[in-house]
């Protein structure tokens, strides 16, 4: 009876493993995105803040 | 284009320097000086652009290297070697041994009085002093000098053409400075560096257009073997003068003798023999891990790894020299570990098979860690990393240290000794081969 | 400040990587064969005589071990042609793969440890495959740690390569492991002719080496295009600096 127990101890492991590691790279790749995204805008506009 | 971490410190630059020129790269700090020089020198690789020495090859091929005299931002000097010593290591490297070209320079730079001291009581101005006699002494026809002029006394800087004219009179000589004055005292060009970018000085003649690029005849490069035998012979004159490595290394496996033999000596009947076989080779895992780790960092923290790394030899050469030191250092601890062990824990440890077992688990060991030792040196926290990093690769040379001599002490029948040597003596080939050819790879950033 | 901005410049939306055709051929591959593996494995592929179900565990362990082999086969190469070419692209190549290979070596100790409580009876056993996969997962670990502790980038890159390819060593002798010395561990029965699998299962294992090999390729991917927008990121802060720098 056990051994089914095992059985989907290990299938959970190697899916939430892989797919965990899939969620959490898009996620990183989505945020680094989007700051690149603030920083292209950043670089768009032309400098502000200079008041000298 | 040089690029340093995130930034890219020197841009669209172009420079042509023709034999006896002298040229002045003049800007403040942070222009990116050191980089040029550097990156003039072979130390660093360019992301784009090329560097060509007499018109030929780059400073990445040894040869090439032979007539180029380098003083970097520091001196390349070993503390625990008199001025001297350190000359004369020098010349190995570049395939002379002309004491009196030794001399001769000691003489210029004012240092002949000084000769026979170690460097380490040298104030920051004579080191200076000796540094520019390194970078003259194999009578180069290319000099690289960044900030000569630094901690030189007045009478220092004014000593500079001179030393040049009397030692290198016809090489050509790129040097970097923030004084106007030193440029104008070598009668230099003067170029200006400002952000990583080259600006003519609007004073100045325009440059006159370089010749046309000719392949000029190279010195006679040294050969690699003995060039590898003075830098084994160099970290062995150190250790013995500053005994850094060996004795506490020797305490180190002592203790670890003494602390198992007490912890266990009560509860131990006929498993001695297996203790002592793990103490043993753990002891002689964790002494290389310690030695090997400081291999190349002292080489790199001293700025001595620039001197060897600019030096016409191939890289290889420094990588087999540290190899053959780690070896040297670790046989020598495997041994004494032998002794200790057979006489605090009462084990006949110190036969023959487990003595050869040791030498070759040493040279194993030391060519694993030797190339790893490589790859850490501008790491954080490098003495963290380098046990996880080294004893993975390790443990085939433990495996069989282990199993040579529980056979040696008739655990285990002694019949698989052949194939255990026979391991050891290929991990040994398989990582020397490696360190070989991938250490060039790692040695310029 | 932040808010205002999400109004002004649209951000790339949640799903926007599924409209690449590219990728949402390689994500429909991904469900469909990672579907019909799970499938294959509880339905189609027999119970075993000895071990019944628990065997099952096989689909995932074997997979995982092998495609561990083929991400450290691909750090080599990637490691190899950075060293040649000095192009970060096979750097990053090189340590995307690394980062795969170590989850995939993971889950191939994890399910082996799982399936041998149940058959061996410890979740351990000093036994010369799992010693020296332990091993091999040990070296990569080093790689990625030794990668997070040099700050240089070129540095980084060529340290890191050497490490990539002297640690591929590693797995051949994992491979060979269990021939080379006596092992608990069942040799390779897939590559043995004759080995005594049945059909059904056999097909079963392939079918999920082949699902996993899409799972690594989109892996791969996803992990390189994160390494690519970090660059990105670095060179982009990097302007913005020189410009500020220039104004200043």
């Amino acid at each position: 009876m056990s051994d089914l127990l095992y059985l989907f101890i290990g299938f959970s492991a190697v899916w939430l493993g892989i797919f965990g590691y899939l969620v959490y790279v898009t996620g990183r790749v989505r945020s680094v995105r989007d700051e690149l995204h603030d920083l292209r805008g950043q670089l768009d506009t032309p400098q502000a803040g200079r008041e000298a | 284009m040089v690029r340093l971490g995130q930034r890219n410190v020197l841009r669209g630059l172009s420079l042509a320097l023709a034999p006896g020129e002298r040229l002045a790269v003049v800007g403040p700090n942070g222009a990116g000086k050191t980089t040029l020089i550097r990156a003039l020198a072979g130390l660093i690789r360019p992301r784009r652009g090329h560097v060509s020495l007499r018109g030929s090859r780059g400073p990445d091929e040894p040869a090439a290297r032979a007539g180029l005299g380098f003083l970097g931002h520091r001196p390349s000097l070993y503390p625990h070697l008199s001025a001297r010593e350190n000359l004369a290591f020098a010349a190995r490297l570049h395939g002379t041994t002309d004491a009196a070209r030794i001399e001769a320079a000691l003489e210029v730079v004012g240092l002949a009085a000084d000769a026979n001291r170690l460097v380490r009581d040298y104030s920051r101005g004579m080191q200076q002093r000796l540094g520019l006699a390194l970078a003259l002494l194999p009578e180069p026809d290319v000099v690289l000098l960044d900030e000569p002029d630094a901690s030189l006394d007045a009478a220092g800087v004014d000593d500079l053409p001179v030393m040049i004219d009397a030692l290198a009179p016809r090489a050509a000589v790129l040097f970097s400075t923030h004084d106007e004055r030193v440029a104008e005292a070598l009668g230099a060009r003067v170029v200006r560096l400002a952000a990583g970018r080259l600006t003519e000085d609007p004073r100045e003649a325009p440059a006159p257009k370089p010749p046309p690029l000719q392949a000029l005849p190279l010195p006679r490069p040294p050969g690699f073997a003995r060039a590898v035998r003075a830098m084994i012979a160099k970290d062995a004159r150190v250790e013995w003068r500053a005994r850094e490595q060996v004795p506490t290394l020797l305490m180190f496996t002592l203790l670890a003798a003494v602390v198992f033999d007490m912890a266990f000596i009560a509860a131990l009947g006929s498993e001695v023999a297996a203790v002592a076989v793990g103490v043993l080779w753990i002891s002689v895992l964790l002494a290389a891990t310690l030695a090997g780790t400081r291999l190349f960092t002292t080489e790199f923290e001293r700025g001595t790894l620039d001197g060897l790394l600019v030096a016409p030899v191939d890289p290889s050469g420094i990588y087999l020299a540290k190899f053959a030191l780690l070896a040297i250092e670790t046989a020598f601890v495997g041994v004494a570990q032998l002794i200790f062990l057979s006489l605090l824990l009462n084990v006949s440890l110190f036969q023959a098979s487990t003595i050869g077992a040791v030498l070759l688990a040493a040279a194993a060991i030391s060519a694993i860690l030797a190339l790893q030792s490589s790859l850490v040196v501008n790491a954080r926290a490098r003495e963290m990393l380098m046990p996880l990093l080294a004893i993975p690769p390790a443990v085939p040379v433990l495996l069989a240290g282990v199993g040579i001599t529980l056979g040696a002490l008739e655990v285990t029948p002694a019949g698989q000794q052949g194939a255990w040597f026979g391991l050891l003596a290929v991990v040994a080939v398989v990582f020397l081969t490696l360190g070989t050819v991938l250490y060039p790879q790692a040695a310029r950033a | 400040m932040r808010q205002a901005q999400t109004t002004e410049l649209p951000r790339p939306r949640r799903l926007a990587a599924l409209r690449e055709p590219a990728n949402a051929v390689l994500y429909a591959a991904l469900l469909l064969s990672m579907g019909l593996a799970l499938f294959m494995a509880f339905v189609f592929a027999p119970a075993e005589r000895v071990q019944a179900e628990i065997y099952r565990l096989l689909f995932v362990h074997v997979p995982s071990a092998w495609l561990a082999f083929a991400a450290f086969g691909v750090v080599a190469v990637g490691s190899v042609m950075f060293l040649v070419r000095g192009k970060s692209r096979w750097d990053r190549l090189a340590h995307a793969s690394a980062e795969i290979g170590v989850l995939f070596t993971t889950l191939c100790l994890v399910t082996g440890s799982i399936w041998g409580r149940s058959v061996w009876g410890v979740w351990w056993q000093w036994d010369p495959r799992l010693t020296t996969t332990l091993i091999m997962w040990f070296i990569y670990v080093s790689y990625l740690a030794l990668r997070s502790y040099i700050d240089d980038p070129n540095a980084r890159q060529r340290m890191s390569s050497v490490v990539g390819i002297v640690g591929v060593v590693s797995v051949p002798i994992v491979w060979f492991s269990v021939e080379w010395w006596r092992s608990l561990h069942p040799t390779p029965s897939v590559t043995n002719p004759g080995g005594g699998m049945p059909p059904e299962m056999l097909t079963t294992l392939l079918v999920s080496v082949a699902a996993f090999t899409v799972f690594y390729v989109v892996l791969l991917r996803q992990r390189m295009q994160l390494e690519l927008a970090v660059a990105e990121l670095g060179s982009l802060r990097e302007r913005l600096y020189e410009r500020n720098e220039e104004s200043a």
